[in-house]
This record gives structure tokens, C-alpha cells and sequence, in this order.
């Protein structure tokens, strides 16, 4: 497999997510109503999608 | 007879129906039995990664972690991410070669491409050994469920009996193509059931989700917090990395790659599946609801958590609706077990040890002929297993993530690391796991001098420091070896 430069992008959720945790957990104040540790967690499983979206969709792109 | 269990029945019928009418136009051979005939389209794979990822153990066990553990709980939301994440990469590779070289089952990778039939029964009996207890953790779920939603009058053992035998049938029948089409329904059936159930008991108790967080804040003002020590950042961020990595590594999650059609298919699922990991938020949010609404269920009881606050909030009518959706979640992994378990009994432990030449058809026939014993013994366990079954279920995560540094280092044109080495570094993982799991150590009963945050790691992690230690050790001399081979020109 060839590596393209923009694959990088693929360790954004797995060390964005992690690496956040010590930051987030913590009591309060809750985000959108929920504890931060959740709406963290929640944030990622939505941002994942959009970050191997624009990998597959720069894929897509290079070969067609 | 009450509705509960009119409409479980009804569910637990339809979907064996479904499972019998997959085989329809499909002579069953080995390839269509095991994998589908090679041919499913992105939708049917996004359906059997679902049926591998929102097993009884999502349903039971993530709302039982919410409501017993609280932030802990949230791991489970994470793991899959970094498991979907790879997957956009790693799945293609393995697809194209296993399709290149018909290959049937996850040891079949290992034999091929590092060219060691050891490797391969070392690879096939560690796949047996961690798929029978997840297939005892189906049918002990789904046994649970019943008798809960049936208002219990179904027990526990004629449920898991009777999911058994349904199993048995429908597999024998159609193979991984009963999975997929009892997928379809179970699928909708687990969505419906979550949303609802996860907006309905916040909103109904409590008037929001925000006033119910709230509430269980003054109550339990660190409940969704990680722990200093114990289930700590350090260990949430293991576990996640460590269950992430092994994911792909369970042998029926490994067989539902050969089964595409097309590379093309684990691109999109990539993209697609982790906005599927909102089905476990409103099922975390069905848990939280049960904290102050049905307190005092202690350890595992916690797993009940679900069941319990819907019995008091709902009607028999939808009791039943979230119990069918329930028998689901463990009737679609618990036949892809058996499939799994089955094919890499008959293809790589029977085949290689038969004595005479062993064609596709009778691999395929003793394939089948393995599902009801299979089930029995599972049955059996389920019935005898007693509370055993989650260090085994624990044991078999771990075992199978064992494989994992091997398959990378095979990945490229050329295996990086020879047979012997791979096969050292997984028999000596497979053996701290083991030996770790019967005596119950810990990080910090063995390092009681480390620091915490090394304490707390998830402990899977010294088995894998070990394989990868053995292995190494093993590639310096067997890399010398084959260099000494190389020098001698053959004559």
C-alpha cells in the first residue's frame, strides 16, 4: 500500500480522542447538558466519520 | 403465556425464517457456507460488522456498565473508533490477498503467508479457544433477556436451549448468509429499541437528559468521572487502544473481510460505522436512567439494569419489542460464531491432520456436521459456566489481540519476520495471557513499586510487551539462519 501524505490525518481521532481525556475528565460544567467525559466521547464519534470521509473522498479524487 | 413472549416468539421465528430463506439460489458449497460465495455488497458487510460490534454484551453490558461503573463505561464508545479508523487501511490489504489465494479462514492468512502449517494450527486452535466462550456470553445473554422480558415465564435454560437449537438450524442451513439476512431485521429491531428506549426513560423520569445527569451528579457527585486510580485515564486509554487494535483480530470479525466482493466495500464502512456508535449512547442513557430509578443491583445484576427500568416504564407489548430486539443481538453474532468456529475447525485443524487427500466438499461437510456439537457445548457451558464466563470472555479478547503484531508485520510483500518467530511470539503471549487469567494478577500486585499510571494499564498490555519481546528475540536467530542459507549457493 502507498502511503499518501493525507492518510496522516487518519491519527487524528484515535490521539485526538485520547489524548484529550485527562482534560475533559472532570465533574462539570456539563457540555450541551452532559458531562464533559460524554459530550467528549460523543464530539469524536461524530468527528471520525468527517476525518475518514475526506480520506476516502481525497481517494475518490486521486483515482479516478 | 403473556404478550412479552408472544411477540419474543414471534421475533425468535421470523428470524430463523429469514435465516433458512438466505440459502435460497445458493448451492452450499464451503465458500458460500463460510463466506458467502466472496459476494456481499457494502451493506451486508456493515451489517455483519454490526452484528460483530452490538453483541448481547452492547446491549446487556453497556447498559450494566453505565449504570454500575458510570465514565468507565465510556471506553466502549471509544475503542470501536480506532478500530473503524484502521480498518480503512488494514482491511483492503488483507481482502486483496485473501481473495488472490482463496483463502477460507484467519488462520488459512497466517499459513499463507508466512508458508507455516504450525503457525496455522497454533492460529486455528487460539480462534476456537476465544470464539466458544463469546458464543456462551450470546447464548447466557439471550437466556437473560428471555426469561426478563417474558416476565419469567420462559427460565433462563429453556431460552438458551431453544436459542441453541435455532441456531444450529438456520446455521447448518444457509451459513454466514442465515447471519446477514437475520442481521437485517436484528439491525432495525436494536436501532428502534435504543433511540426509544434511550430518549423515552431520561425524558420520562426525569424531564431531560441534562436534569437527569444532574441528578445523578448530586447523588453521586464523581460518577462520571475516571477514577484516580483503578479504571483511571491510564487505563481507559489502554483499554480503548488495546480492544481497538484487537478488534479486527476476532476470527469471525477477520472472516466477514473474505465475504466482500469488493476492496471498496471497508473504505465506506469505515466512514459509516462509527456514526453507528450512537446506538450505544442511548443505550448508555437507558442505564443512567436506571441508577436512582432501580438502585441496589449489585455486580453483574447491573447487566439487568435495562430490562428492569423498561419493565417498570413500559407496557408487556413493548417489554417484548426491546426482549425480541434483545434475542437478536445474540442470535446474529452466535450463529457468525458458529460459522466461524466450525469452518476453522473442519479447514485447519481437521483437513491438515485427515490422512488422506481432503477435498472443499467434505471440509465443508464436516464443517457443518460440527455446528451441533459446537452448540451443545456451548449450550452446556452456558448452563454449567456459572460466573467463569467473563474472565473467559476477557481471555478470549485478549488471545485473539495476540495475533495482531504478526499480521502487521506479514502485511507487505514479504512477511518481515519469519514463521518460527511469529509462532514463538504468539504461543508465548497466549501462554502470560492464560497464566494471567487463572491466577487473576494484576499490574499492581506484580509492580507494586511502579507508578500508578503505570499500575493501571490495561494488563492485556504485558502479553503483548511479551510476544513481541519472544518474537524479536526468535527473528535474531532465524534471521542469522536464513542469511547462512542465503550464502550457500544452491549447487
Amino acid at each position: 500500500m502507498k502511503v499518501r501524505p493525507y492518510y496522516w490525518l487518519a491519527l487524528i481521532p484515535p490521539i485526538g480522542m485520547l489524548g484529550g481525556i485527562p482534560f475533559v475528565n472532570r465533574p462539570g460544567p456539563p457540555i450541551l447538558g452532559l458531562p464533559p467525559l460524554m459530550a467528549w466521547m460523543i464530539a469524536w464519534v461524530l468527528i471520525t466519520p468527517i476525518v475518514m470521509g475526506i480520506i476516502l473522498l481525497l481517494d475518490n479524487a486521486k483515482e479516478k | 403465556m403473556n404478550v412479552a413472549l408472544v411477540i419474543i416468539a414471534g421475533f425468535f421465528f421470523v428470524a430463523v425464517a429469514l435465516g433458512l430463506y438466505a440459502r435460497r439460489g445458493h448451492t452450499m458449497n464451503l465458500e458460500q457456507w463460510s463466506l458467502g460465495g466472496r459476494g456481499f455488497g457494502t451493506i451486508f458487510v456493515f451489517l455483519l460488522t454490526a452484528g460483530e460490534v452490538y453483541t448481547t454484551f452492547t446491549f446487556l453490558g453497556g447498559s450494566g456498565w453505565a449504570y454500575g461503573k458510570g465514565a468507565p463505561a465510556f471506553y466502549i464508545l471509544g475503542y470501536m473508533l480506532v478500530a473503524y479508523t484502521m480498518s480503512y487501511f488494514l482491511l483492503p490489504a488483507i481482502w486483496r490477498y485473501a481473495t488472490k489465494n482463496q483463502l477460507v479462514s484467519q488462520a488459512d492468512f497466517f499459513i499463507r503467508k508466512y508458508d507455516n502449517a504450525s503457525l496455522g494450527l497454533l492460529v486455528a486452535i487460539v480462534s476456537v479457544a476465544a470464539c466458544i466462550p463469546y458464543l456462551v456470553l450470546q447464548l447466557k445473554g439471550l437466556g437473560i433477556i428471555v426469561s426478563e422480558a417474558s416476565y419469567g415465564s420462559v427460565t433462563p435454560t429453556a431460552a438458551v436451549w431453544a436459542g441453541g437449537i435455532a441456531l444450529v438450524v438456520f446455521v447448518v442451513a444457509s451459513g454466514v448468509r442465515g447471519s446477514a439476512w437475520t442481521a437485517v431485521l436484528k439491525d432495525f429491531m436494536i436501532l428502534a429499541a435504543a433511540v426509544f428506549v434511550g430518549i423515552y426513560l431520561p425524558v420520562h423520569y426525569y424531564g431531560s437528559l441534562g436534569e437527569m445527569f444532574t441528578e445523578i451528579q448530586r447523588a453521586k457527585p464523581t460518577f462520571f468521572v475516571l477514577p484516580s486510580s483503578g479504571m483511571s485515564t491510564s487505563w481507559f486509554i489502554s483499554t480503548v487502544l488495546l480492544s481497538g487494535l484487537g478488534f479486527f483480530m476476532w476470527p469471525h470479525a477477520f472472516a466477514t473481510i473474505y465475504t466482500a466482493r469488493s476492496d471498496k466495500t471497508f473504505r465506506k464502512n469505515a466512514v459509516m460505522m462509527p456514526i453507528y456508535q450512537l446506538i450505544l449512547v442511548f443505550v448508555f442513557l437507558a442505564g443512567f436512567a436506571a441508577v436512582l430509578k432501580v438502585p441496589g443491583l449489585q455486580g453483574a445484576d447491573g447487566d439487568l439494569s435495562m430490562l428492569r427500568i423498561s419493565k417498570l416504564a413500559f407496557s408487556p407489548l413493548l417489554v417484548g419489542l426491546i426482549g425480541a430486539a434483545g434475542v437478536l443481538t445474540a442470535l446474529v453474532p452466535g450463529s457468525m460464531l458458529l460459522v466461524t468456529s466450525t469452518t476453522i475447525i473442519a479447514q485447519n485443524i481437521y483437513r491438515p491432520l485427515a490422512t488422506a487427500g481432503v477435498d472443499d466438499r467434505r471440509v465443508s461437510i464436516v464443517a457443518r456436521s460440527a455446528v451441533p456439537a459446537v452448540a451443545l457445548l456451548a449450550v452446556v457451558l452456558t448452563l454449567r459456566g456459572g460466573s467463569a464466563l467473563v474472565p473467559l470472555l476477557l481471555m478470549g479478547y485478549s488471545m485473539v489481540t495476540q495475533l495482531m503484531p504478526s499480521l502487521l508485520l506479514s502485511l507487505g510483500e514479504q512477511p518481515l519476520i519469519s514463521g518460527a518467530s511469529a509462532f514463538a511470539g504468539i504461543l508465548a503471549g497466549e501462554v502470560v495471557v492464560t497464566y494471567m487469567t487463572f491466577t487473576s494478577a494484576t499490574l499492581p500486585a506484580l509492580i507494586p513499586w511502579a507508578p500508578q499510571i503505570i499500575k493501571d494499564l490495561n494488563v492485556g498490555i504485558v502479553a503483548l510487551i511479551v510476544n513481541i519481546a519472544v518474537m524479536g528475540v526468535v527473528s535474531l536467530f532465524t534471521a542469522r539462519s536464513r542469511a547462512t542459507f542465503v550464502s550457500q549457493p544452491a549447487t
